[in-house]
């Protein structure tokens, strides 16, 4: 098991040769070639950012009214409610309600960002029964609407700063929620391997935070205070 | 002596000295040649690689043939001549179909007229740059919208561009239109300038009369 | 000792090789020179490949091309979109163009132009998949004007070259045909000859010169207009 790992031919060249070096590498076992291997393997990757300090352990501490930076957007999230009427919005079945998680959103990049991409900016997990199934990153909105006249966010323009409310379906027959987790995540300026072409992409979870969820008290998220 | 301390070499290792009748052994140094050859190879490849990023050629070869215009000017592109007609704004839009849209900035609305050249075209590009130096997108659908359909040739379309923007983005503001939402590279793009001032953002910053946006039509709109 | 060995032979010099005498570097590369227009010609073929998904299957380029009054048999290998391709075959003759005396139903024509009606008689075995084709007319300057079935006011015939009680089958769209109901006028059998009339809105002054007729560019149908 220990023996050199070359075949004996090889070996046989390297004497022929002379070379001390080849002679000696052809004579070690296969582990030690592996582990040599695989060491300056890796320390080839400090040349391409190997060494680099991580920047960021883990998610941090999301808390209520504190806006946050998760490019390209600024986020504050006010709070959770529940109502089964939304004027302007259809539930899939009559039965069901919206958790919405109220926030106020702003595009810090300079140009406008469609929805989708705020989307995956605030994500929940951790609730039963929700209608849209989880990706890597939780739960995402099945709509994202402006509080003051109902229409979906999008495009997200720079400068403004929107009151929105992102809407979650819940099954009517699962206990509305005390309290969820909420992720935020934030958003690279990047070009794909395959597509070149600059956007937005990898949103990673940056900041976790349990809120509690209650009724909304009119009906309506933008009346509840 | 010479002669016998030659003569003893060669018996000290029998077989291994090369003579230019013999085959030549497994071990022989690089010949120059190769190595010369391998070193042109290296060489023309930094040498390509140089060319390729010290003249950043792609994005010349790929740019859009911007062609500018201005406000009731008529712009002519490859696909479409388009006109775009006098600029209105509010802080209350109504979208023709029954609904009002609010905005925490200013409701931006510009009528365009599209003329499809060759065959029939349907314009799905558009954005405007803000005169802050910023982008607004706008999208064939959404709250910033420009959707004209498809414009027969010879059969003036009008439609109607909706953008919400922050006051300070309104003087000085440019509308670009393209025909593929995605891909202007190498197409041409009209470049539009507003004509608009500080006057008008305030203007319009302080009215909540809603500004209608219609709906697009091959009939030109009765109002406006 | 006694034998001193002999002295090395001087070495005796590299033999001239035999054979014809030193040729040209034009001789010497010939085979290469002859190699080298058809690698350039190999290069700009295999980098040329937009051209064809960019250009050439982005328009009409491949006429099948009818005489006034004419008829002329189609034949194309459609791709079905899930790898393979099915066979359509077809014969078409243009019975005439002219100014459309019925308007379809609620059919306002925008300022400054015309209602221009198409007459085709078409032939296929009603197994073959005609659902999908495009109409259009042309003029002089061969700018293309396309039939659009809902637009200014009018619902016209979604599918322009088929009758639109008996459009024959439809194209596959695979595994979720089961799930599909039929489509309007699907099973119906369609006749083994049939005409159609589509109305086609154009510009005031436009002078028809052909009606083309495609299911996927670049290969068309070309009928021409009697002039």
């Amino acid at each position: 098991m220990s023996g050199p790992a070359a075949p004996p031919e090889l070996r046989a060249r390297a004497r022929a040769s002379g070379s001390k070096v080849a002679r000696r590498v052809l004579d070690q076992p296969l582990r030690r070639i592996g582990v040599v291997g695989a060491i300056v393997l890796l320390a080839t990757t400090a040349a391409f950012g190997g060494l680099e300090e991580q920047t960021q352990d883990g998610p941090e501490v999301l808390e209520a009214g504190t806006p946050v930076e998760v490019a390209p957007f600024e986020l504050t999230v006010h709070r959770v409610v529940w109502t089964g009427d939304l004027p302007g919005q259809r539930l899939s079945d009559d039965g069901n309600r919206w958790v919405g998680v109220v926030a106020t959103v702003r595009n810090t990049s300079d140009a406008g960002v469609l929805g989708v991409t705020l989307r995956d900016a605030l994500t929940l997990s951790g609730v039963q029964g929700l209608v849209q199934a989880p990706v890597d990153i939780g739960v995402t909105a099945s709509a994202v609407v402006v509080l003051e006249d109902a229409s979906p966010l999008s495009p997200v323009q720079p400068g403004l700063t929107y009151e929105a409310a992102f809407l979650f379906e819940q099954d009517g027959s699962v206990a509305p929620p005390t309290s969820v987790d909420v992720q935020l995540q934030q958003h690279t300026w990047r070009a794909g391997s395959l597509d070149p072409e600059l956007v937005w992409r990898f949103p990673t979870t940056v900041l976790v935070g349990t809120l509690d969820a209650r009724e909304a008290a009119a009906g309506t998220p933008e009346q509840d205070t | 002596m010479s002669a016998t301390d030659a003569a003893g070499t060669p018996a000290d290792a029998p077989g291994e000295q090369a003579t230019p009748d013999r085959p030549a052994p497994r071990r022989r140094p690089p010949r120059p040649r190769t190595v010369s050859a391998g070193a042109a190879v290296l060489a023309a490849l930094a040498v390509g690689h140089l060319v390729v990023t010290a003249f950043p050629v792609s994005d010349r070869v790929q740019a859009s043939f911007v062609r500018p215009g201005g406000v009731g000017e008529l712009v002519e592109l490859r696909y479409a001549r388009l006109t775009a007609g006098e600029p209105t704004g509010s802080t209350v839009l109504d979208t023709d179909d029954g609904t009002l849209l609010a905005t925490p900035g200013v409701w931006l609305i510009v009528p365009v007229t599209v003329e499809a050249v060759g065959e029939p075209r349907s314009l799905a590009f558009a954005e405007v740059l803000g005169g802050d130096g910023r982008t607004y997108a706008v999208f064939t659908g959404g709250r910033s919208s420009f959707l004209p359909g498809t414009a027969q040739p010879g059969i003036p379309r009008y439609a109607t561009l909706r953008v919400e923007v922050p006051p300070d983005a309104v003087p000085g503001a440019r509308l670009r239109l393209g025909l593929d939402l995605k891909d202007q590279r190498r197409d041409d793009v009209a470049d539009i300038d507003l004509g608009l001032t500080q006057a008008d953002a305030d203007a319009w910053a302080g009215d909540d009369t809603p500004v209608v946006a219609h709906a697009p039509s091959d009939t030109p709109p009765e109002d406006s | 000792m006694s034998t001193p060995p002999a002295p090395p032979a001087p070495t005796p010099a590299p033999p001239t090789p035999p054979g014809p005498p030193p040729v040209g570097w034009w001789h010497r590369n010939r085979w290469a020179l002859v190699a080298l227009p058809l690698a350039l010609a190999l290069v700009v073929v295999a980098s040329g490949d937009r051209v064809r998904s960019l250009w050439w299957e982005q328009g009409l380029h491949r006429p099948t091309s009818a005489a006034p009054g004419a008829t002329v048999t189609f034949h194309q290998d459609l791709r079905d979109g899930l790898g393979g391709t099915f066979p359509l075959d077809v014969e078409v003759r243009l019975d005439g163009v002219g100014d459309a005396a019925d308007l379809p139903d609620g059919l306002e024509l925008p300022p400054g132009s015309r209602a221009v009606q198409v007459d085709l008689t078409l032939g296929a075995d009603p197994d073959v998949v005609l659902v999908g084709c495009r109409l259009a007319v042309r003029d002089t300057a061969g700018t293309r004007y396309d039939y659009v079935a809902n637009a200014w006011g009018a619902w016209q015939a979604t599918v322009p070259c088929v009758p639109e009680d008996a459009t024959g089958p439809w194209p596959s769209l695979g595994d979720v045909d089961d799930a599909l109901s039929a489509p309007d006028g699907g099973s119906t059998p369609r006749p083994a000859t049939w005409s159609v009339s589509r109305v086609v809105v154009v510009p005031d002054g436009v002078d028809v010169t052909d009606v083309v007729l495609w299911w996927q560019m670049p290969h068309h149908v070309r009928l021409e207009v009697e002039r």
